[in-house]
């Protein structure tokens, strides 16, 4: 089934639902120490169907893309919401009208396509490479790791909309010792919005890169812990995404609003230094296209950006149409859905702190005695605002200069309060794209930002 | 399902595969969604997935598709054996022996009903509303039927019926502008004869994230003791098992435990078992990699007595496969109960969440205590926030000064409470 097909399905839409055909593929190199211990693809599709019956939504799907199963699920859909309604009644649920999208975006690769065995020679030519230039490694990882979703979207308010977001990245993970303690470390992710094509054509591209992660380890290797504590620190434009994604984003997500985050008291109100200003892009940010962009979202709305804190002053919230019509907002494009059989919640797309003024190493200079935390990797929200992401990678500041490696270690925050503490923020936006957000479903997001001067909670010893 | 998994292995032989399996999964699941204390959604998946393995001269592809149809298994057969080909050699690869022993299980009931799942979340919501009315949650109730058929050219032959219910919320307490940090448990069940409240210390934590709503920080460093409660004893148990005992850590050669079989690697109180085939619990009949699936202890007495090594692991390692992959992994309750125990403490944490990045290789975590409460002098004396914790998880196994007696059911394990010394604590205190 296409555009056409599922379009031609409309007039069987109750009210205000949505069918959606939905596809997500997978594929996955996995070689660790020289040996492939991962060789897979995956393809998962289905068709879905959502309606509303006074303030209850039903929902079903079905792994068969036909027009017969399209009925299928609309029907047992309907049947679900009647169910629900037939217990709670209600009046019906306010939704907030919003532009329907229609048009079709692909940014399926333009190149000649490679072969499987391009992948595993990809990596095998990294692994060769890293066994000759790295020394002293007791393992070496290396993933490549695509994620394409593909969404055909009818909806009873008009929209009609197709695309296809694919992502690809290669991970590594070298491992060394010390006095028979192994000391880890992941590097910085190479890819983004595209196919294996569009980044990995030559793996001498890649050789550079190896030897600087490779530099950092035998740096780390010397590291000590972190002294445990509230210090000033800069973080890295790699370590910005996710602060304005887990500090601030999941705080001003409209469901959690609702479900009591202190952000529901902070609108208008300052919760930052006036050097802070946060976005949630849709698909373009400062004229380039977003690594994670989102034309229109699974209620069919037409996406655009969404202001979260502007200046330093808490702007809006990101909505579905539910909550936009709550809150008196538009809906700017934020409800979705991650498998064929899920339905569409509140996300983020693309949550990026905004470039500043500042250069790097004049914040790294202007520090007595801090840290530079550059490579992060997970973290997680709270209704409160206290976040935490772990820092895989960084260094101690003394007198304005870099020192010693750090070990690993957890940076922690009451957003609100700390992003007060921002002193200075760089130009430039690095973006990373290369994980998954989890909220009951996963979502593709990208996190961006520039570095940022800020007084932070480190765990240590 | 039996007919379509021959005419894949079928194909894949044909396509130069030297060996086959299949995992071939049905399944249909209903969920109710709860928002802000309301019932929201009702769900229907209907849900499918065929994984191919092909295996030609110990070069491996694998292929997942969800349309089990002749024509779509007949050409992921065919492209799962092309990519078997073009992949590179390794003698660890293989698919599952044939294992005598029952090959049919079916557990739990054939059909979930709707109107109790209704009943049962109106009953909670009603006395969430009633008892603590300042608490917001979200969650889901959800009736799961799978089956699995694994087929493969070694002659296995396993199929695996699986009806549980489950249910999860997430809740946070809300007074003026004060939250609490949210909480969330859940639990699996073959009936719903138990109210959702009485269900997997539901009740226990939604009190205390009342409680929590008088959460200060702890303006305060100091290493001390520390009891993890059962759902963050279950969270580092699994990091445990995953940082030292699992496939890819003795696989990489990164694990400081690969030596240490037989050993001690815990303190004496520590006995680690898994055992998915408990009749009480739900748990499952099918390791991932498809063996029947057994029990084991992990350690015993604070002894290492087995990894838990999936087939290739150990092929790879040329050590023993594990009964079960470790998952769902627990402790051996002690003699006193957790309350008895806390008695003991001069200075330290009720850590009852634990918020952290993974642990590094060497085992070392950091991370915020969540939803905890300072004990001093033998007493809760405050909950507390923005308190950080970090230590190594190597150490903390050693440094595990008791386990309690009393435990909490999730309806797959029952873990206690756990009491460990030696933990970095650290409020936000600026030097």
């Amino acid at each position: 089934m296409n555009l056409h097909d599922l379009a031609a399905l409309r007039p069987l839409i109750p009210g205000c639902g949505e069918i959606r055909l939905h596809k997500n593929s997978t594929g996955r190199v996995d070689m660790l120490n020289g040996d492939v211990t991962a060789n897979a693809v995956s393809d998962t599709m289905g068709v879905s169907a959502r309606v509303l019956r006074g303030r209850s939504w039903g929902l079903a799907s079905a792994p068969e893309a036909t027009p017969e199963s399209v009925k299928a699920v609309l029907q047992a859909a309907s049947d679900n919401a009647a169910l629900l309604h037939g217990r709670a009644g209600g009046e019906p649920l306010p939704l907030r009208d919003a532009p329907a999208a229609k048009g079709k975006w692909s940014h399926a690769t333009a190149r000649p396509r490679a072969a499987r065995k391009d992948k595993l020679d990809f990596l095998a030519a990294l692994d060769a490479y890293t066994l000759k230039a790295c020394p002293g490694l007791i393992s070496r990882r290396f993933i490549l790791n695509g994620f394409d979703q593909e969404k055909t979207l009818v909806t009873g308010g008009g929209a009609e909309c197709y695309s296809f977001i694919p992502r690809m990245h290669v991970y590594m993970f070298f491992t060394t010792e010390k006095d028979g303690a192994p000391i880890d470390l992941m590097a910085p992710t190479y890819g983004g919005l595209g196919e294996f094509e569009d980044f990995f054509g030559d793996p001498a591209d890649y050789y550079g890169k190896i030897d600087a992660f490779y530099e950092e380890l035998m740096k780390k290797r010397e590291g000590v812990y972190a002294e445990a504590g509230l210090k000033e620190c800069v973080l890295a434009p790699d370590l910005a995404g996710i602060l304005a994604h887990e500090a601030v984003g999941h705080t001003v997500e409209a469901d959690l609003v609702m479900g009591g985050s202190v952000a529901g008291d902070l609108l208008n109100r300052r919760v930052a230094s006036d050097l802070v200003s946060i976005t949630d892009f849709a698909h373009t940010a400062m004229g380039e296209t977003c690594p994670v962009p989102v034309y229109f979202d699974d209620e069919g709305v037409a996406a655009r950006d969404a202001a979260l804190i502007e200046n330093g002053i808490l702007t809006g919230y990101m909505h579905n149409r539910e909550s936009a019509a709550r809150y008196g907002a538009e809906p700017a494009g934020n409800a979705r859905a991650f498998a064929f059989g899920d339905e569409p919640l509140i996300r983020m797309r693309n949550t990026c702190i905004l470039p500043g003024a500042s250069k790097l190493e004049d914040m790294i200079a202007s520090v007595e005695d801090g840290y530079f935390l550059k490579n992060p990797a997970n973290g997680q929200a709270d209704m409160t605002s206290e976040f935490m992401f772990a820092v895989e990678m960084g260094y101690e500041i003394k007198k304005g200069r870099l020192g010693r490696a750090i070990l690993n270690t957890t940076v922690s925050g009451v957003a609100f309060e700390m992003l007060k503490t921002v002193t200075a923020v760089s130009d430039g936006v690095h973006w990373v794209s290369s994980g998954f957000c989890g909220k009951k479903q996963y979502a593709s997001v990208g996190m961006g930002g520039p570095a940022v001067q800020c007084k932070i909670n480190i765990g240590g010893r | 399902m039996r007919e379509l998994a021959d005419l894949t292995l079928d194909a894949m032989r044909q396509s130069g595969a030297e060996q086959a399996q299949v995992r071939m999964v049905r399944a249909e699941k209903t969920e109710i969604n709860v928002q802000e204390n309301n019932i929201t959604l009702m769900r229907t998946v209907f849900d499918a997935s065929g994984q191919l393995t092909a295996i030609a001269q110990g070069k491996k592809g694998t292929l997942s598709v969800n349309q089990l149809t002749p024509e779509t298994l007949g050409e992921a057969a065919r492209t799962a054996a092309e990519m078997a080909a073009v992949s590179r050699s390794d003698d660890a690869n293989a698919v599952a022996e044939l294992e005598d022993g029952p090959h049919f299980f079916d557990d739990g009931p054939s059909q979930g009903d709707k109107a109790k799942m209704l009943d049962r979340m109106e009953e909670f919501l009603t006395a969430l509303k009633r008892d603590y009315p300042g608490v917001m949650t979200e969650g889901t109730i959800s009736f799961q039927r799978a089956a699995v058929l694994y087929r493969n050219t070694n002659g296995v032959d396993l199929e695996s019926r699986d009806g549980r219910y489950d249910f999860n919320f997430l809740f946070s307490a809300r007074e003026c502008e004060t939250s609490s940090s949210f909480n969330y448990t859940g639990a699996v069940s073959r009936g719903l004869d138990t109210p959702l409240m009485e269900q997997g210390g539901l009740e226990m934590l939604i009190r205390q994230n009342v409680e929590e709503l008088q959460a200060r920080p702890l303006n305060d460093k100091f290493e001390g003791e520390v009891i993890l409660s059962p759902m963050c004893a279950q969270d580092v148990l699994a990091m445990f098992i995953g940082t030292f005992l699992s496939t890819t850590p003795l696989v990489a050669g990164t694990s400081v435990l690969k030596d240490k079989l037989g050993q001690a690697v815990a303190a004496e109180c520590v006995t680690v078992a898994s055992n998915p085939t408990d009749p009480e619990a739900c748990g499952y009949r099918v390791t991932p990699d498809g063996f029947r699936a057994a029990d084991m202890t992990i350690v015993e007495n604070g002894v290492l007595r087995c990894f838990a090594l999936n087939q290739y692991g150990a092929r790879k390692t040329g050590r023993d496969r594990a009964a079960n992959e470790g998952d769902g992994a627990f402790l051996r309750p002690g003699a006193r109960p957790h309350a008895e125990i806390l008695k003991d403490i001069k200075r330290g944490l009720l850590i009852c969440r634990f918020s952290g990045g993974s642990p590094s290789e060497n085992g070392d975590i950091s991370g915020v205590a969540k939803n905890s409460f300072y004990i001093e002098d033998g007493k809760i004396a405050f909950p507390v926030k923005e308190t950080m914790v970090s230590g190594n998880l190597l150490e903390m196994f050693k440094n595990i000064r008791e386990i309690s007696s009393d435990t909490i059911f999730d309806g797959s394990v029952r873990q206690p409470w756990v009491r460990v010394s030696g933990v970095t604590v650290s409020g936000a205190v600026e030097d």
